[in-house]
């Protein structure tokens, strides 16, 4: 709790700092926090607080019509080369000799002056160049960022048909110009934390002021204050810290790696939540059918939409319950299936030696290794695996007598449907709760499953994100909403927000409708 | 101390689960089920099943045994059955003709009635012989026997050659007052044969046998209307012909409708019925132009109707039973004189005045002229 | 200020909360005990019923309209002082307790006989336990909104009855009052308590955001269980003869027996399994309104350890006593007399008791 408020705090870094020195001893040569006047004695002190970091260049000459002494530092690598030399070296190395100041001014943004150690030392290691001059207690930062980085390209868990390929990238200023070129409106609002002792990673919520609903993003804020962790390497540590409960299967809140359907969402008064470094955005609060919708839906017909809408939601129920209810079927209540389907089925599970349990958790826990080598592996040698699995062992299985040809058929289609929903996280909760819902099935067949089913609903009912209800618009029932639910109507219907993110302005469409951008 | 109660009431779940498990390839199911009486008047049941082995050379296993109760019997045949044995699934119960000869017959099906798990849309055939020698039956051209059973009576049922009883229907018509109930009736005459229905009175003996035309106006009466009524018949006024029939023609009906009115008068039920019928012709071997003398046709359709109703009602009145429901009517609507008359309504009927007015259009004649 | 206000429920919330409490299991063995009574007439009966039960909810919510932020145990405690208050509400919980034990009794004993036979009650019990537990555990809220969404995913299931229709005679209903008047009022004590149900009002009312609407609520709650009643009874009516209706013990059940489609059989298994979840609601209800008052007599604010204990108590009660159809049968006589005594009396002498009291207080004062 102590470090909260520490972090609440306008200094933060100072302060942190100072109290880390206190806790190692030693660190004994720190007497002094702000600069020296003297410039060696200066660079003596960077030197022992950059120990053993080759990469730290230390870049001395002399400059301007004094030709004062002066030391250029900067880490290799996480600075960009080209404007340290041709913006802050340039000018001040030719050093015309009509100059009136007294000292040459780089061409270049971003020029700061700091005083103490600790702000030097995080300059230097956020990829920033200082400047320490003779004579002077304080250095120059100029900003020059530049670290290797990937391309923007289309992200691959998400690849749409229709929607843009750009994806988020591992730099947040750069996922933030992204979604500021969706939105180039007043309203739009940052807010910036540092999360992390070590590892500092800085994550900004992003929203639309007059849409948003305030106490979300209170409570949003002092969860993220909350965490109190080394390092935050990913986006998905960030949400299991402030997700609502961490012991739910299902994914509270969405994680998208494109910026489209991050806007999207935006709109809907929805925050994003961009952390440094990774190329995955937060978008809260979820609702357990916002993982149905995809950014496609909106650039399709409605009636296609509507279609793949429902499509999914049965894919849902399909990936869920169908093995369950094959086992449930054949070992408790063969009552239910017609005649007919009932001795084919009786006739392929004649020859299997296993309880039918067994015969679907071993196809599923197969097909289940095939998913995940498949993700290990190149894509050339993926679908070496995809074929060896899915053609050599199920029809192997199926001669030897291992498995029945049924159970083949419900596993295939139960991976096809787990596959079609359009969140990652989804798929694989779904996929986990099958096993469950198998055990179940297995133990008090139909019933069980009702009982499975109930629970899971129970679940959801109670579940929460952020606060808001995780069911919403089913529990608790909204009609309005239900036009971009299962279906999607056609745009011109969705005059209003839907309401489950509680967004405090409704009105989206028409002339009454306020821009955000009126002062 | 919650954490251990969840914790118990886990292993609890698991371990005492499992305990109503029974895998398919474990039962056996009886996909038919006869009742006999043999030559002493003891019950024999007998039971077919198929077996799902591939090492296995025949398809299905057939067992007769005498028992008391039809429960009973199952205890016989697990015995033998390498499954355990079960009614869930039964597809056609076929009793034998002098089962159903004798009163409360009925009582005997007691075991799919009153345990849930049996199943009610069992069809119900009554076998002009020994049920038993139709369950062995084993035709080489034709899928499992309960299968082929029981799509001939339900292809046979939609062409109204017999009616479809299944168990409901028959408890139903048991327990109504206002109705009797009929079965298909079957006969195994080196191939399997449906000949029609049997109608059954009020405590369901087994009283006539219908044949398919008689048992298509029934199920007019009845106004069951679903289904084809293709109906045969030879005019009056034509030639017979000396090989072929040069008098007869075919039709079947696109529209049929029944109403039916209740009176009570003279101490007598009275019923008229109207019964409209739009036929399409199917076959005419006599030269009669259509577009002229239809009303020529349809009027000797309806004679034909008429007569062939009134003879069926007749013999059903001769016999003191009301498959066609007749009962309801007089119940829905005279309920002051059925009250007294419900206990014996096969006797009132035969009594009452009943009369069919039949009204035929010719809807089509088809592509010949 | 409502401290109830935090969990606060939506109108329709409220509606489908009474209407979940309303419809259990009773409804499988409806148009038999109509029968028995009143012939094929018994349909009236649903009619009279409903008049009857929206009359008494009314009266109910006369009272509670006085003191909007008071559940039935702050009321007691209002009107009677703290310790009268609380000893009274004693035979209140035990009814309500009772009431959710024996819908769920009744449901194991549907299950075993239907799907189950072999497994023993308690353990039918605890399943029944899990996803009660995790719907009463959270508060009225979230109960809402179960029974909520509950309504809507099952509202498809009633349209499964219609396709009995087809083998239905329309003539088993006529004439209509075939008997006369005296048969339908001979069979309405039964019926009348087929509504059971709206004593949840005591409970979930001061939850309820929009107060000017609870006795609208109400009359929709209750005209949505007239209409289901009357739908069912009235296939069943139409299905089965009136000579052979009352020889079943659950005639819906055996209605759906009948309904074979092609790709399924056996309706009345799948039927009765989602109807678990229709149920459900039904006891979770009751168990809400027994955690509640037990809270309130331990002075707790949350009702969640409560839950626990209760369905601990209950499957332990299942495992001892071991409950069969003839004793369920029995209990349910038992508490519908008790019944009448909270649906019917305890609202009038509540009403005439707080107007004198008000008027004392008001004497008292001024």
């Amino acid at each position: 709790m102590f470090f909260f408020s520490k972090i609440l705090n306008r200094n933060r870094y100072q302060q942190k700092e100072a109290q880390t020195k206190a806790n190692l001893p030693q660190d004994q040569f720190a007497k002094q926090d702000s600069l020296y006047q003297d410039l060696s004695h200066n660079i003596e002190e960077v030197k022992r607080l950059f120990p053993s970091s080759p990469d730290l260049i230390i870049y001395r000459f002399v400059a301007g019509a004094q030709k004062t002494p002066v030391a250029l530092l900067y880490l290799d690598g996480l600075t960009d080369k080209n404007s340290i030399n041709n913006h802050i070296l340039g000018p001040m190395m030719q050093n015309p000799p009509d100059a009136k100041q007294a000292m040459p001014v780089p061409s270049i943004s971003g020029v700061r002056t700091v005083s103490t150690w600790d702000d030097l030392e995080a300059a230097i290691f956020a990829g920033e160049s200082a400047l320490l001059l003779e004579g002077q207690q304080q250095a120059w930062i100029y900003d020059t960022k530049g670290w290797p980085q990937r391309a923007i390209e289309d992200p691959q868990l998400e690849s749409s048909l229709k929607g843009a390929h750009q994806g988020f990238v591992e730099t947040g200023q750069q996922n933030i110009a992204l979604l500021r070129r969706y939105l180039p409106n007043k309203q739009f609002r940052i807010k910036e934390q540092t999360v992390g002792q070590r590892g500092r990673s800085k994550v900004w919520i992003l929203y639309l002021e007059d849409i948003a609903h305030p106490e979300i993003l209170q409570e949003l804020e002092t969860r993220i204050q909350n965490v109190d962790v080394d390092a935050l390497i990913n986006t998905g540590e960030l949400a299991q810290y402030i997700e609502d409960d961490p012991h739910s299967p299902f994914p509270q809140f969405i994680m998208t790696e494109r910026p489209d359907s991050a806007v999207s969402q935006m709109l809907q008064g929805r925050f994003v939540v961009i952390v440094d470094r990774s190329p995955s955005v937060i978008i809260a609060p979820a609702t357990f059918t916002s993982f149905f919708q995809s950014v496609d839906d909106y650039s399709t017909r409605w009636q296609i939409a509507s279609f793949i809408r429902l499509l999914r939601f049965t894919a849902f129920m399909i990936a869920m319950l169908l093995p369950a209810l094959y086992i449930a079927v054949i070992s408790f209540n063969y009552e239910i299936i017609p005649l007919q389907l009932l001795l084919s089925i009786a006739e392929s599970r004649a020859s299997v030696p296993f309880p039918p349990l067994l015969e679907a958790v071993l196809m599923e826990i197969t097909l289940e290794m095939m998913r995940e080598a498949g993700i290990r592996l190149p894509a050339p040698l993926g679908q070496t695996i995809g074929i060896v699995g899915g053609i050599v062992v199920g029809q192997a299985a199926v001669q030897a007598g291992i498995v029945s040809n049924i159970m083949v058929i419900i596993v295939a289609s139960t991976a096809i449907a787990s596959f079609i929903l359009p969140s990652y996280d989804m798929g694989m909760a779904v996929r986990l709760l099958r096993f469950p819902m198998m055990l179940l099935a297995s133990l008090f067949g139909f019933i069980g499953m009702v009982i499975g089913f109930m629970t899971l609903v129970a679940h959801l009912v109670a579940l929460e994100s952020l606060g808001t209800p995780y069911g919403s618009p089913l529990a608790p029932f909204r009609w309005a909403d239900m036009k971009d639910t299962f279906v999607r109507l056609p745009l011109s219907q969705m005059t209003d927000r839907p309401k489950s993110a509680r967004p405090i302005q409704n009105i989206r469409m028409g002339k009454k409708r306020p821009k955000g951008d009126e002062s | 101390m919650k954490r251990l109660l969840i914790l118990s009431a886990v292993l609890l779940l698991l371990t005492m689960g499992y305990k109503d498990k029974v895998d398919i390839e474990d039962i056996s199911l009886s996909l038919l089920v006869g009742i006999d009486l043999d030559e002493e008047n003891n019950l024999v049941f007998s039971s077919s099943s198929p077996v799902f082995s591939k090492e296995a050379k025949e398809k299905e296993e057939n067992y007769v045994t005498e028992a008391i109760t039809m429960r009973k019997s199952r205890d016989e045949d697990d015995k033998t059955v390498m499954a355990l044995t079960t009614g869930g699934k039964t597809q056609v119960l076929l009793i034998g003709k002098r089962v159903m000869q004798h009163q409360d017959w009925f009582k005997l099906l007691e075991p799919f009635l009153r345990d849930p798990k049996n199943t009610l849309n069992v069809r119900i055939v009554m076998v002009d012989g020994l049920s038993y020698e139709v369950l062995k039956y084993a035709p080489k051209d034709k899928p499992r026997l309960p299968l082929y059973l029981s799509k001939l009576i339900d292809t046979a049922a939609k062409r109204n050659i017999c009616v479809k009883t299944t168990l409901q229907d028959l408890r139903r018509a048991t327990f109504e007052k206002g109705m009797t109930a009929s079965v298909a009736e079957l006969r195994k005459d080196g191939r399997l044969f449906v000949t029609g229905s049997a109608l059954l009175d009020e405590d369901g003996r087994y009283k006539l046998s219908i044949e398919e035309e008689e048992n298509r106006l029934l199920r007019i009466l009845q106004q069951q209307t679903t289904g084809e009524f293709q109906f045969t018949y030879k005019a009056a006024d034509q030639p017979r012909g000396k090989i072929f029939p040069e008098n007869a023609y075919s039709f079947y009906t696109d529209d049929l409708s029944v109403k039916m009115k209740t009176d009570y008068a003279d101490d007598k039920f009275k019923f008229d019925i109207d019964v409209k019928i739009r036929v399409v012709l199917s076959e005419l071997m006599f030269p009669l132009d259509v577009r002229k003398e239809d009303k020529k046709l349809a009027q000797e359709i309806e004679q034909q109707f008429e007569k062939k109703f009134d003879k069926l009602i007749k013999k059903v009145q001769q016999a003191k039973i009301d498959p066609f429901g007749f009962g309801l009517h007089a119940r829905a609507f005279q309920y002051q004189h059925w009250k007294p008359v419900q206990k014996r309504w096969g006797e009132t009927l035969a009594k009452a005045d009943v009369k069919v007015k039949v009204k035929v259009d010719i809807a089509a004649m088809g592509t010949t002229k | 200020m409502n401290k109830y206000a935090m969990n606060g429920i939506t109108l329709m919330q409220y509606i489908f909360l009474i209407q979940g409490a309303q419809v259990g299991t009773g409804i499988l063995s409806l148009p038999r005990v109509l029968a028995e009574n009143s012939g094929t007439d018994g349909w009236v009966n649903i009619l009279i019923a409903w008049g009857i039960n929206c009359f008494a909810g009314w009266v109910i919510l006369l009272t509670l309209r006085k003191y909007p932020d008071f559940a039935l145990p702050d009321l007691f405690a209002h009107l009677f002082g703290k310790w009268i208050g609380k000893l009274l509400l004693l035979p209140l919980i035990a009814y309500y307790a009772f009431f959710a034990w024996i819908i769920m009794i009744n449901t194991m004993l549907f299950i075993k006989a239907w799907f189950l036979p072999k497994t023993p009650g308690f353990l039918i019990l605890l399943l029944l336990a899990i996803p009660g537990y995790l719907v009463v555990q959270h508060g009225l809220r979230v109960q809402a909104r179960y029974a909520e969404f509950v309504f809507y995913l099952m509202m498809w299931v009633p349209l499964i009855f219609l396709a009995t229709l087809k083998h239905g005679h329309w003539l088993h209903l006529l004439p209509v009052l075939k008997e006369g008047w005296e048969p339908i009022l001979h069979g309405l004590p039964k019926t009348v308590f087929a509504f059971a149900g709206n004593e949840v009002l005591f409970f979930i009312y001061p939850f309820l955001k929009k107060k000017q609407y609870a006795v609208h609520g109400m009359l929709i709650a209750n005209t949505m269980t007239m209409f289901l009643y009357l739908y069912v009874t009235i296939i069943c009516f139409v299905f089965y003869t009136p000579d052979g209706i009352t020889t079943l013990n659950q005639p819906v059940l055996s209605l759906l027996k009948t309904i074979e489609f092609r790709f399924v059989e056996r309706v009345d298994m799948i039927f009765l399994a989602i109807y678990l979840i229709v149920v459900s609601r039904a006891w979770n209800a009751y168990i809400f309104c027994t955690v509640f008052s037990t809270s309130f007599l331990f002075k707790k604010q949350d009702h969640s350890s409560h839950t626990f204990v209760y369905f601990a108590l209950a499957i332990v009660c299942v495992y001892l006593v071991k409950p069969t159809w003839n004793q369920t049968e029995h209990w349910m006589t038992l508490l519908s007399n008790a019944g009448m005594g909270i649906m019917y009396a305890l609202p009038v002498l509540l009403l005439v008791y707080t107007s004198g009291f008000e008027k004392y207080r008001r004497w008292k004062a001024g």
